[in-house]
Parts: C-alpha cells; structure tokens; sequence
C-alpha cells in the first residue's frame, strides 16, 4: 500500500480513491494487524499521570485494558513483550472540544439539541488521522460554539471504519452558549436560551397533563381535576419516550444524562451561563468553554468552581484605552491560581506547533503551573470532564491501554511519537506512517546525472502533451522532493513528532 | 538634612496626589454641591466624608474620625456623578440602538442589561463626569423590551443598579422593518409558522397594539408565547413605562395612555415637549429631555418637510414639570454636562440645570436613595471639577464610584491662575485676570487665558494679587558660611543641590531667585550666578551660571581704581579678541564653505619613514611590558624615528592588526605622547617616559587609568625604513576654537556686553571713576553696588544707564535724617534693587522693601526693585522678574498689594510647582 502512494501511475479517481484507503483502511489495517491478547511494554519511563513516574517500568497489556503497571511486573510466557527501553509511555491525550471531525461546525439553526454529531462524523477526515499522528487517542467531537443550544456529542477513538466503530461514548453532552451566536446580539441570544428552557417546561406540562388523562383512561376512571393539577399529578408519570427529541435532549441536562458545556467567549457571558445553569438544575453537570477575554471574571468562574476548556490562543492582550498600553495574561496561569481545573485545546491551525497537546502543555510550565497540572490538563482533566475519568487519561490498572510512546519527555520539543496504542493496539507506528515516512528524506539520493536526464526526459514527456502515463513516469522516476506529493501532511513535519 | 527636606517634599508630593484611596477618606473642596432635596444646594469650602463606599456626612467643618485621609482641593468643586437618563452608549463593543434583530412588534422578552458588559472599561465616559446611565434595549420596535440602570466602573457584581428599570415602548416607530418571515423548511421539529403581524405603525394602531398585548398578557391563552409571558410578568411587577416620544401629539397620547393604564412612566425624547408642557406638567409625567442639536458636527438639516422637527435650546425655557436632561440626540453621553450648562444659558437657574443631570433622573429612574445627591447614606459617586460644572472651561479632576477612585485625569502640565490683580511688570497689571502655566513656563496672561483639558484651576479670589517671584539682587544662600573670597573662575553652583530647609525658608517668603556671590570680594572679580530657590534638581535651579562679575572699589584710592581693574580688563580683552577672531574665521569658514569653495578631502597619508642614525632614539627597541592588568610580563619591540623633537614609530612585535602611529615628543630626556589608535572612544593611550641611561627608555603606558610599565633597550640603531598610513585626515582650514579660559570667561560675556559688572563703590570719587573705567572705558553694563551716595551722580548714572544695588540696610540716618536710599534713587529714575547680603537671611528681604516704602519708596517700585529691575539689570528678564509669555512660572500670590496693606505670602510657586 504504501508504495501505491508513491507510485503515482494513477488517475486521479484512483488517486482520490488511495487517499480515501489510506485514511480509511490503511490505519486501521496497521493496527489491527498488531493485535496480540497480551502486551507487555517494557523497559519505558512510564508517566502514569495519576501518580508518581515509573522508571524502567513494564506496563501489561490484556484484551485492551491495563492489567499490570509497575518495575517489577514479569511479563507472561505469552506475551507479546515489545522493547520501551530508552522511550517514555505516557496516557493518550485527550482533544476535549472538537467541530473538526464534522462535516459542517454548526446548524445554521439556533436551538438544535436534536440533533446528533454521529451523523456528520467523517471517519476519513484527515483532522482524525492528524490526531492520531499527535498521540491524540479520544476526540469529543462536539458542534460549534455559533449556536444557542447544539446537539449532542460523543467520544470517539480517532480509527475506525464507521462511526459506530469509533465510537467511546454517545450522547455526552450538549453545547450551550451565552456568547451571541453569528448575526445575533446578546439580548436576542439570552432571549433564545431562557425561551428555550421556558417553552421546555410548558411542553413538559402538556405531557404531564396528557399522561394523566391517558393513564385515567386506562385505569377508566373519570377526569375530576383541572388541568393545573393533572400537569402536577402527571408530572411522574411522563416518560423518555413521550418527549421528542429536542426536549429529551434538553431534559437530560437536567435529568444529568448530559453535561452541559457552556460556550462563555467574553467575561459578560459568565454570568448568564452561571444563572441559567443553577436556574436549569445543571451546574454540577456543566463544563465552560471559555474565551481568552473570559478571564477578566475569574472571580466568578472561581465561584462556580466548575472544569474550563482553555481557549487555544491561551494569552490575553488587553489595552488600556486610555493610554494604549497593552498586558499580557497567561489564561491557564490565572485559572490554575484560582485554583480550577482545566483543560487545553491543540490548534487547529495545521501549521503552527500549538497543535501538539503536549506542546501548549509545555507552554503552561513555562509560565510556571507546575508539570504535574500541566500533564492532567492534556489528560486526566479532559477525561473527567467527559465522564470517563475512570477509564481514560492515565496509566493506570483497569484502565482502556490508550498508550502513547514519546522517544523522549512528552514535554521536550524534540520528543517525537513513536507508537501509539488504542485499546491496546498498535493504531499507529511512525516508521510505518506513510505521510511522515513521505517528508522524511530517503537514505539514498541519486547524484545530478539522473536527474538531469529526467527533467529532460519530462520536458519532453509534456512536450508531447501524452496524458497521465508518461508524464507520471517520469515524475515517479524522480526521488520525491520533502513535502512533494502529500500536501495534506503535517507541513515541518521534519521538525515535529 | 537635605536628604531629610527630600522624603519630607516626596511625602508630600504622595498625599497630595494619592495612588491609593482608603476605604474611609475626608474630601476638603473649595465647593461642593450636593443637589439634595434637602439642606443646602451649595456649600464653600465643605467637606465631604465617605466610609466604606457611602456618604457620611457632608458640610463645613465637619468632624472627622482620627486615622480618616483628609484630601484638600482648596480649588476644586464636588458635585454627584452624573447621570444619563437616556444614552445611546454602547453597552458592548457594537452599538446598541439601531439594532434590528428580532422582528416581533412587542418584544417584552428583551433585556437590555444582557447587552451590559459589566467588565468593561468605561474611563472614557467618567472623564466626563457620567458615573450611571440607564440603557434600553433599542429603538426600532413598539415594545423593545426591559430596560436597565447600571454604574459605568466598580466591581462587575456591583455596577448593575437595577436589572430590569422599565418596559420600553417607542411612539412614532414609523419605518419598521418587513414583517415577512421565511419558515425554515418544515420538519418534525419546525412547524410553518404564520408570518408575524404587521406593525401598527398610526398613532391609533400603536396605543391600540400595546393595549392588546397587554390584556392578551394577563390572559393566556395556553399558547407558548416567551414575549407574552415576560409581558405579562413585567406588567404585573409593575414596571413602569418608559415612552419614548418626540411630537407633541405622541407625547399627549403616551400621557392619557399612562392615566388611562394607571401605570407609572415617562416620556424620553420630548422634542417637542415644550408645546404641551402644561398638560405634561399637569398630569405629572416627568420628562427625559434629549436635545436635537450637535454640539460636535453640524450634521442633520431640518429642511422644509412637515415632518421635521426643529427644536433649540431655548425650548428648554418654557418646560415646566419634572424634567431631566439626556444627551443630545445621537451624541454621547460624555455630552451631558453641556446640555445642563445650555440650559442654565437658556435661563434655568443654577439649581433646576445641576439638579437635571443628577437628582432628577436619579428619582425618574427610581434609584433616587442611591445616587444622585450628596447626602448621608447616598452611594459615594462623586466627581471633582477643576472649577464650577456650569462653567464651560472646567474639567473633570477626578472620579470615584461607591467610595473608589475610578477615573483621575492624567497630571495635567497646565496650570491656571485666576487673581484679582496679576503684576506682571511695571509696565503692565491686569485686572480679573488669568495666567496660564504650561510646563513651568507662563504661556498666556490676560484677562481670559485658553483652558486646555485637564487643566489645574486656581481660583485664587478676587482680592488675589500675583507677583512675579522676588529676587535677591546679592545673596549667599547655599555657601554655608563659607567665606572664602571668590575669584572668577570658581563656578557658583557647584554649591547647589537639591533645595534644603534653608532654601525652602526663603521659597516660602516670595524669594524665587537669588543673585548668587560669594561673601569676600576683591579686586579681580568673582562670579555672580543667578539661581532659584526651588526646584527638583540642580538644573532646574540654574538660570545663569555667569550672570555677572563682582567686584570692590570700595576703599581704594580713587586715583588708582582704573588701572587696579584695566590689567584683568585687557586680559580679558584679548581673550575676547581671540574668540572674536575665532568666530569670525569661522564665519568666513562656514560662508566658503556654504558656497562650496571649500574642499574637505579625506587624505590618508602614506609615508615612508626612515630612521637616522646619531639620535638617541632612532632605531628598533626591544623590551618587556609589565604590570597592570597583565598577568606576566610582555615581549615586544617596536621601531621608532626622531625628526626634530618628534618621534613617530610603531609596534613590530607583537604584530598589531590596527593601523597605529605611535606619536612622542622628546624634550631632554623626557619622551610624551600617545599612540593613535582606534579605541572606539577610549582616546589614545598615553605613554610617559625617560631615557635612564643611553639606549634605555622607561616609562608607562597608560589608558582610561590602567597603566603598564615598560622598560625598553635599543637593540638596532641602523636605520629602519616603514611606511606609517597616518589616520585619515579631512584636510581642511577650518579654524579651531582658543583654549577656554575659566577665569576670563566672566571677563569675556562682560566685554561681549551679555553681563553687568557689579563693582562696589561707595564715595561719590568711587562710583565716578568706576563709571569712567567700566562704562566709558570699556562700554559694559554696570550696576554699582552699596552705591549709597549713588544720588550724588544720580544724572550721571541715569545718563550712563548704571543700576544701583541698595545697601542692605536700605533706610540709613543722614545729618540727623533718615534717608532712605531706595525712595531718593527711585525717585531720580535709577533702576535700583534689594539685596540681601545673607543665606536665608534674604527670607526677610520683602520685610525690609516693606520698611523701604513705609519710609517713602512707592509701593510700585519697591515691589520693581525686588523682581523686574534686578532681572533687567543682570540680563535675565527672559527668565525670571515679569510674568511676561515665556518667562518661567515663578510667582508669588498675595491677598492684596504686598507692599500697601502688609498682607501675607499665600502661595509661592517655582517654575509652576508650588512650593509646599
């Protein structure tokens, strides 16, 4: 397969149809092709995260989940031992907050908790490839924060041939945001968003009163109260079923079946999103999605004491408007002095190093939150948020074995990610990544001589004006320039993991 | 102790303007007007006390708790911060009215405090003095929505005032926007909704639509209706109606509307309120009255359609009721403070127009127990003007919001200075006059100066006399008892530093500048320097540092006087003729070379050099450097010539890579120079030495005072033949300036006519020859001092133009009289002045011009004497003496004449800082 990449000879259907194979099948082909019951990781540094470093530690390996991690594990006769020494296992990272596994970011819609992210994932979407590239092994794929209310999300693994393949969890939670939504100000957007849990309460007791007077009816006894009373009465009796799916969804953040994470963009928006959380009965089950502007509230997000999802940018410039003089503030640095847990986004922006978690988890030390924080923050913080602190996020006995291994400190700027293990198996290995393998320069580079001949030989080819054939051959005969041929690759991939 | 007056005067400096306010503080202001319904509106010089954000007491001479910060504006005025009972202010970053979003007709579901950033920074409006605002939720439909009262700076949690203030209703909406609404493509979920009604847009229509949506309100129907809901709770918590309404008509209906609801309200806009402000007055609908005119552009025409309204600030006159007033339309709310002052100049009084962007829209608002007074339990929003709010000049000082300093303006170089009588010179006294200071300096004087923002006001009263500050014409102020004689080339005020207790002593009796000598004088002349007695560093404090030579005739034989002071004078003259020449050759110079007649080339010479044979020099010498810096002693050998007495060479070994030319002289056995080199600055380092024996030189090279030791044999005598490259030269004939003698530089400025030559001399024989000498003679300025018998030759000196410096006891008994020198040569027409012969003694020098005038002098030229006539005479009028543009801001503010009445310093001031 992977030579069909560089072998060019193709249409570009074909062509096409290799990308869609590489994204699609290839990966997942790789990993599960290395799929052994039991795994043992020897010889590593194991940053377990949740609690001290192992040094020369084995992590063991069975049916996906972490059985052993420790020095002194022994590693069963019919393990398959695969040799760490030298590398640093650390816990799959965590994107907390992602729209880039979806086809479109948001409904142009405002108040939309019916509908699904699972039918706009595009598990062909390189965004997955890309994450699973950086050691990212659980994306929650979320819409947007351009809406009033969204609809639900999930936890997905970054491979798979299908949605339901990747899928980690469904229905986690829903989008909310105090922040206008694009066209919208802010009277209009808080109108919608406490109309919409208003509506949500009439609606609720239409059904109560209806359920009453169907239950009545089946038990064939007479009505004998108003309907003020029967809403009451029949408030117990409304089940899932009986909602649509806009209000089940919304009832489930109240019911807790959903956690609400709150877009505030700007300090203004804290306020409101803490009101209608307390006011709905959902705070508790509630994550802000923040803005760097959101920091100047930080006494009131210290007050709500509830988990942050840092804006990518992290700093934030403020000017004076009097004398033009413009600060700096660190967000992540104001939130962890306030003492609240939070988690970092990668950049979606493909060029830039921010869209390494372990890299704006550098960044944080740098502006002195200690390691330990930094680390959870890529990892453990993101998995509690989703719920899944107990099987994501560190390493750690009875955990799901998402593994990265770092052939250096994840923390380092020249540590690269070697191997990446989902559910124990091998997703992803760079020696074998056909993209990266691509930009990398080849050990052997013919002299000038052959190269000069085929510039000739592919002025000529064009020359003829031949379609696809010739011209592709003499192209193929050329040793691939760095970056030539694979522009969706990870550019200064060199440089990177 | 100088260090001690520092910390003092710093200590001083903090809490005049303090960084950090208390909890608890005491404001002590020239004026405060508190607008409160009851007690005084206005109270002089009261003092205002705020505990924890809160008003505690206010009045005169009001008892304040001990550890409370008293903070002193004796020329300030206290006022409540403004408020704008209707803004067009953003609210956020994106303008709020305008704003068409939503198409509902009646839209009570709208809140305008969700628009409200309460993190915002909004300096930009306090510098205006506006500290809360109301904010509604737009213009552009029947029923906008819930208004709100908000504080524009304090804690986010606390700027909210009231949430929800009003239901804002908008007569008059006549363009509303089109009412199709486009389903989303049906669903399970979107259900085809009708499009919504159309908008009552006739005045009927409009009181018609609100009165069913507010019965359908009451009533539901069991339809999901969010805007009817809100409607229908607003309705039942009783909030009032805020109607806005520009014509007459509309503002009837919305009257007979609110009788008709029984609902409390008020109309916004009121453009034409002024045709039925009977009925409005009547009926008791307050009205929130926003000017249509600009003050910033000329931008709306009204033209000749029917439907345009014209309105003028002379409207205001004839409203009658309860009014407050808003902003102009579609202006700021920074505007505010000018629609009040354009209603005073329409012919309110003081009290409606204060009372009309505070009180009045702080009840209309219903926040009237919170804000807008000064009065016990209010909330401490306050704002301190640089003068009276109605006057259009002043600006806003400072800002605090519930007790916090929230805005202060910028520290304003501008000062501005307002007496009843500012002496300027002899020449000129201006009447109710004003002064302006701007970064130290007198700008403008006259009856009514430029007010630049920010400026600092002093008020000081119509009674106020200003002066310029006084000089001491012969004053010993920093020498500290140091009697040694003066010669002329010490320079003075190497004695001075940063002002001390003595200098502050002098500061504070009006002296500003003191004529600097020292005690002793001879006959070769000593320095005079002009100085001031404050000043933040010794710079400041030096006007001239030659100002004039001083020296004594007194006691000489007359017969001599000429030639005892001819010798220095014709040193000096040949000086002066060295320097005259210098500048001339480089004027010829510069003019040549304007023209293009000169040719600077850059030359670098090459030259080969060869060494002669039978000198004791010449040759290549080996030896060892040692010392200094160096850890062990160096190797070298360097080849050197002798031409004459010079001596060129340069270094062999070690090979240096800079181009170098070593440079001696050789006088006996003594061998100077240098070594030309690039040391980027250093200069060159310098070699001393000596030949101890034949063929042995030893010596020292030195460079920025490290120094190396050398000791050096002459190993070849044979001549050595190298090329020297000499630095590059520009080749030119530009002249170079005489070397600058210390002690004929007074000499020098004194011949070139820019000093006086203060010569003591005391017999009628003295001053004559001294005038004969220095006037006739050599044609320079002369003040003769002590010139006791100066009235002797009073026609002579007049004649000559020579002032007099008075002895220091001016007032002396003569044959059994008193005479008093300072009336009799004042009254011949002699430029005279005071001297204090003293250190901070010259403190008592207004005492002693006071004395002089009580004895006779008149009060115009004792006060000439201690400040105009002694600058003209040593040539520092440019400076000091006048309060003349340009000259710096030294002055003295008196309550009345000093010299007729006897009154007191007030307030002294020293290149525009007072002096504390």
């Amino acid at each position: 397969m992977q030579s069909s990449i560089k072998d060019s000879t193709l249409n570009s259907m074909q062509f096409r149809a290799v990308i869609v194979m590489i994204a699609v099948l290839v990966l997942p082909a790789v990993a599960l092709a290395g799929s052994p019951a039991k795994l043992a990781l020897t010889g590593a540094r194991i940053i377990t995260v949740s609690g001290d470093d192992i040094r020369n530690g084995t992590v063991l390996i069975e049916n996906g989940k972490i059985t052993a991690v420790g020095r002194d594990v022994s590693v069963p006769y019919d393990a398959m031992e695969v040799d760490c020494s030298g590398k640093v296992l650390f816990p799959g990272m965590i994107d907390p907050h992602s729209a880039r596994g979806l086809d479109v970011a948001n409904e142009s819609r405002d108040v939309t908790p019916y509908v699904d992210v699972y039918d706009a994932i595009d598990p062909s979407r390189v965004y997955f490839e890309e994450s699973l590239r950086r050691g990212v092994t659980s994306v929650h794929v979320m819409v947007s924060n351009n809406c009033v209310v969204g609809g639900k999300s999930r936890v997905v693994r970054p491979i798979g041939r299908t949605p339901d393949d990747m899928t980690v969890r469904a229905e986690v939670g829903l989008k909310l945001s105090t922040s206008p939504k694009g066209g919208y100000d802010r009277m209009l957007q808080l109108q919608s968003l406490r109309s919409t849990f208003s509506e949500l309460d009439h609606y609720l007791e239409r059904v109560a009163e209806r359920r009453y007077e169907e239950k009545l009816k089946e038990d064939d006894k007479p009505l004998t109260v108003g309907p003020e009373e029967a809403r009451k009465r029949g408030k117990e009796l409304v089940r899932d079923e009986d909602l649509d799916d806009t209000h089940r969804a919304l009832d489930g953040l109240r019911k807790g079946r959903l956690s609400a994470w709150i877009h505030a963009g700007s300090a203004m928006d804290v306020r409101p999103a803490v009101d209608i959380a307390t006011k709905q009965g959902f705070l508790d089950d509630s994550v802000f999605v923040i803005g760097v502007d959101t920091v100047r509230a930080i006494g009131e997000l210290k007050a709500a004491k509830r988990p942050i999802v840092v804006p990518v940018d992290m700093v934030r410039r403020n000017r004076d408007p009097i004398t033009g003089d413009v600060t700096e503030e660190f967000v992540p640095a104001a939130l962890h002095a306030a003492g609240l847990t939070f988690a970092l986004q990668p950049s979606p922006n493909s060029s830039m190093a921010e869209r390494f978690l372990n890299y704006q988890a550098a960044r944080c030390v740098r502006h002195g939150i200690p390691r330990r924080v930094a680390l959870k923050s890529i990892t453990l913080n993101p998995a509690n948020m989703l719920g899944l602190g107990d099987q994501l996020g560190s390493i750690e006995v009875g955990k799901i074995a998402n593994i990265v291994v770092f052939s250096a400190d994840p923390l380092d700027f020249n540590a690269k990610i070697e191997q990446v293990f989902i559910d124990g198996i091998l997703a992803y290995e760079r020696s074998r990544d056909p993209r990266i393998q691509d930009l990398l320069p080849k050990p052997k580079v013919e002299a000038l001589a052959p190269t000069e001949e085929s510039t000739e030989e592919g002025a000529k080819s064009e020359s003829e004006g031949d379609a696809d054939g010739k011209k592709s051959e003499a192209k193929s005969s050329e040793t691939p320039p760095k970056g030539d041929g694979t522009p969706n690759a990870p550019a200064g991939g060199g440089s990177g993991q | 102790m100088r260090l001690l007056f520092t910390v003092w005067a710093t200590l001083a400096c903090l809490t005049a303007a303090p960084a950090v306010w208390a909890d608890s503080f005491a404001l002590r202001v020239g004026r405060v007007i508190t607008a409160a319904s009851e007690g005084p509106f206005e109270i002089e010089d009261a003092t205002v006390l705020v505990v924890d954000g809160k008003i505690a007491g206010v009045g005169k001479g009001l008892v304040i708790p001990p550890g409370v910060p008293v903070h002193h504006y004796p020329d300030a005025v206290l006022m409540p911060g403004l408020i704008a009972a209707d803004t067009n202010l953003g609210v956020t970053p994106r303008s709020l009215r305008g704003s068409s979003i939503g198409d509902e007709s009646m839209a009570a579901g709208y809140r305008a405090v969700d628009q409200f950033d309460r993190y915002a920074d909004f300096r930009a409006y306090l510098k205006h003095g506006v500290t809360t605002i109301h904010i509604d939720p737009g213009a552009h439909r029947l029923l906008t929505g819930q208004g709100a009262v908000v504080s524009l700076a304090g804690p986010a949690a606390e700027r909210v005032l009231v949430p929800s203030s009003d239901l804002s209703v908008n007569l008059g909406v006549h363009n509303p926007p089109t009412d199709l609404e486009f389903s989303f493509p049906a669903s399970s979920e979107v259900e085809i909704e009708a499009p919504s009604r159309q908008r009552p847009t006739s005045r009927l229509g409009q009181f018609l639509g609100l009165t069913e949506s507010i019965d359908a309100a009451s009533n539901p129907d069991g339809k999901f209706d969010f805007h009817r809901n809100a409607l229908g709770q607003a309705w039942r918590a009783g909030l009032p109606l805020r109607i806005e309404a520009d014509r007459g008509a509309d503002l009837l209906g919305a009257a007979t509307f609110l009788r008709e609801k029984k609902r409390r309200g008020y109309v916004v806009g009121g453009a034409e309120s002024h045709l039925v402000a009977s009925t409005l007055a009547r009926q008791g609908v307050p009205v929130v009255y926003r000017p249509r005119r600009s003050f910033t552009t000329p931008t709306t025409d009204v033209g000749t359609s029917d439907a345009s309204i014209d309105t003028s600030f002379a409207d205001l006159k004839s409203l009658t009721g309860r009014v407050a007033l808003a902003p102009p339309h579609g202006e700021s709310a920074t505007r505010l403070r000018l629609t009040a002052l354009m209603a005073h100049g329409a012919g309110w009084d003081r009290e409606r127009a204060i009372s009309a962007i505070t009180r009045a829209p702080a009840s209309i608002l219903g926040i009237e127990q919170q804000v807008g007074s000064i009065a016990s339990g209010r909330r401490a929003d306050l704002v301190l003007w640089t003068g009276d709010p109605l006057e259009v000049s002043s600006h806003v000082i400072q800002v605090f919001v519930a007790g916090r300093s929230e805005y202060q303006a910028p520290t304003s170089t501008s000062t501005i200075v307002r007496a009843g009588t500012i002496w300027v010179s002899p020449d000129q006294q201006i009447e109710d006059g004003e002064l302006l200071i701007e970064d130290g300096r007198v700008v403008a004087v006259g009856r009514s100066v430029p007010h630049p923002p920010g400026a600092r006001v002093i008020d000081a009263g119509s009674d106020a006399f200003v002066s310029p500050g006084f000089i001491d014409a012969r004053g010993h102020l920093g020498l500290a008892g140091d009697r040694t004689p003066g010669t002329p080339d010490v320079d003075l005020t190497l004695a001075l530093g940063v002002p001390d207790v003595t200098d502050a002593r002098v500061l504070r009796a009006g002296v500003t500048t003191v004529m600097l000598t020292h005690y002793g004088l001879g006959t070769r002349g000593a320095r005079v320097a002009a100085v001031k007695t404050g000043g933040d560093a010794r710079d400041d404090r030096v006007i001239a540092a030659i100002a004039g030579i001083t020296m004594t005739a007194a006691g000489q034989d007359p017969i001599g006087i000429q030639s005892v002071f001819a010798r220095e004078l014709e040193r000096g003259k040949k000086y002066l003729a060295s320097w005259q020449k210098y500048e001339k050759d480089l004027a010829a110079f510069l003019e040549k070379e304007k023209k293009g007649e000169v040719k600077e080339e850059k030359v670098v010479e090459e030259e080969v050099i060869k060494t002669a044979q039978n000198d004791p020099i010449s040759g290549v010498w080996e030896g060892t450097v040692s010392g200094g810096p160096l850890e062990e002693p160096q190797t070298g050998s360097m080849s050197l010539s002798l031409k004459g007495s010079r001596i060129e060479g340069r270094v062999i070994k070690p090979q240096i890579p800079l181009e170098h030319l070593i440079v001696l002289t050789l006088s006996g056995k003594q061998v100077t120079g240098h070594v030309e080199v690039e040391t980027d600055g250093m200069g060159y380092p310098q070699i001393e030495a000596e030949l101890t024996d034949d063929d042995e030189l030893e010596g020292t090279v030195s460079l920025m005072g490290v120094a190396v030791q050398f000791v050096a044999k002459r190993v070849d005598k044979t001549p050595v033949a190298f090329k020297v490259e000499k630095r590059s030269r520009v080749k030119s004939n530009r002249p170079q300036p005489p070397k600058i003698s210390p002690s004929l530089e007074p000499y020098r400025l004194l011949l070139e006519k820019k000093i006086p030559a203060v010569v003591d001399a005391r017999t009628p024989a003295e001053i004559r020859e001294v005038v004969a000498l220095f006037v006739d003679r050599y044609k320079v300025p002369l003040i003769i001092l002590n010139g006791n018998s100066a009235e002797v030759h009073g026609d002579l000196l007049r004649e000559k133009k020579v002032s007099v410096i008075l002895p220091r006891t001016v007032v002396t008994t003569r044959r059994n009289e008193p005479y008093n020198a300072g009336a009799a040569l004042s009254r011949l027409g002699l430029r005279v002045g005071f001297q204090s012969d003293a250190e901070d003694g010259a403190r008592d020098l207004p005492l002693t011009a006071l004395y002089a005038v009580e004895q006779g002098m008149s009060p115009d030229d004792a006060l000439a004497a201690l400040t105009t006539h002694v600058a003209r005479m040593f040539k520092i009028d440019d400076r000091v003496g006048s309060l003349e543009p340009g000259r710096d801001a030294d002055l003295v503010i008196f309550r009345g004449h000093p010299f007729r009445r006897g009154t007191q310093v007030l307030r002294v001031f020293v290149g525009g800082e007072e002096a504390k």
